[in-house]
């Protein structure tokens, strides 16, 4: 029987991928996660462990060939009476088993399991039962994930968003572009709202609009427009019971396909795979 | 952007491809192209003989990747007059490599020469600095 207090860490050994997928699409790496577990319970999952994981990860794809594969692969073992998750990281391409900086630098108790002619196989193995950092466990208690992850978005969205930045220092400037965010925003379900309509609806020419958003945001009307678009999008993912089609079409994507293919760019992400990692979203 | 990260797999393959093996003239002339290289590599060859080398950093730039390694072997022949030791080194060194169509042509070493020394038990240990 499950001790209540236990979550299962495979939506967190999950949700790696999207965290690694910028990097590795950078080098057109292919990651592959497979599990022989369908849950892991566990009492709880570091917060050192996400980001031990990533830097890990990342670390690898870094020496690896462009047009490779990263397997990674979970499951539970027995060594010496205990139980333990061993998390599998292999890589195609090169042999990296003489590059001990990936071993010296991650923070993960990580090793090398295996390697062949061009490629290598790490593993990470942490008990099921204690924290892998003892300090965690001294602080008492379950690492809120959610919380962090919420506190980091927060963070970086008000560094990203334009109109708070610029209030203190160029109010008008702030003015106009919530102006803009505004005329945005009542047309988002139209999909022909593009940077003409937005032009025009700011009585503005083309041009004008251009030099002044750009200057302000480092953006086109059209970009600009986009992004709104996939940020509410995103939004409604997160916090409605909306399907995927229904969020593309409320954001103006003529199109899901056509939403699926724009999201998937951006987040490196399908819609579908963000709304199933999403623990907020409302719809399972 | 896209020779920098090639030099690096390069360098990973060649060193990759030298450690624990003997390192014949015709496995070196297969990366190398630089006669001081391959003679450096010769030397350490005779005294630790199937040396390895482990890459503790690595950064690439232009036609340049430098390593920060290890080289850890056993003193099984004789190195620059000393006659073996059968003690088991282990010490850091940094070199640079400079590649051009798939070879060295090129490098820089600079390796602690006095703590292999002292590891062969040639020098006494310093002293730790507290």
């Amino acid at each position: 029987m499950t001790n209540p207090s236990e979550t299962d860490n495979m939506p967190f050994l999950k949700a790696l991928l999207p965290g690694v997928q910028a990097i590795a699409r950078e080098k057109s790496i292919r990651l592959d996660f497979s599990a022989s577990e369908k849950e892991i319970m566990r009492y709880f999952f570091d917060g050192e462990l996400q980001t031990g994981f990533s830097k890990l990860i990342s670390s690898i794809i870094d020496y690896m060939p462009e047009n490779n594969t990263v397997f990674i692969s979970a499951g539970v073992i027995a060594k010496e009476g205990a139980e333990y998750i061993s998390v599998k990281i292999r890589n195609t391409g090169i042999n990296l088993k003489m590059v001990t900086a990936i071993i010296k630098y991650s923070s993960l108790p990580v090793t090398l399991f295996s390697s062949e002619s061009s490629e290598t196989t790490f593993e990470v193995c942490y008990s099921l039962k204690n924290s892998v950092n003892i300090h965690t466990v001294a602080n008492g208690g379950a690492f809120n994930y959610t919380a962090v992850v919420k506190g980091i978005q927060t963070h970086f969205a008000k560094l990203n968003n334009p109109v708070a930045r610029l209030s203190e220092t160029r109010p008008k400037e702030a003015a106009f572009l919530t102006n803009i965010n505004k005329c945005i925003l009542d047309n988002l379900d139209d999909d022909r709202f593009d940077a003409n309509a937005l032009s025009n609806a700011m009585a503005m020419s083309r041009a004008q609009l251009l030099r002044r958003l750009k200057s302000l945001t480092g953006n086109s009307p059209g970009f600009y427009i986009k992004t709104m678009r996939l940020e509410k999008a995103k939004e409604l993912l997160e916090t409605s019971d909306l399907s995927v089609s229904e969020a593309a079409f409320k954001t103006g994507f003529g199109s899901p396909s056509n939403f699926s293919k724009v999201f998937t760019e951006k987040y490196g992400i399908t819609p579908s795979q963000f709304r199933r990692i999403n623990p907020n979203a409302t719809n399972k | 952007m896209e020779q920098q990260q090639k030099n690096k797999e390069f360098i990973i393959n060649y060193l990759t491809a030298i450690s624990g093996i003997p390192k014949t003239r015709a496995i070196l002339e297969k990366y190398i192209a630089d006669e001081d290289l391959i003679a450096h590599i010769e030397s350490f060859e005779a005294g630790f003989p199937r040396y390895e080398v482990y890459m503790d950093e690595m950064t690439s730039e232009g036609k340049r990747v430098v390593v920060q390694a290890r080289l850890k072997g056993t003193h099984q022949g004789d190195f620059g007059g000393l006659p073996p030791t059968y003690k088991t080194v282990d010490f850091p060194f940094a070199i640079r490599y400079e590649i051009e169509d798939n070879k060295i042509v090129s490098h820089w070493m600079l390796a602690d020469r006095m703590g292999l020394m002292e590891q062969l038990g040639v020098l006494p240990a310093a002293e730790a600095v507290h």
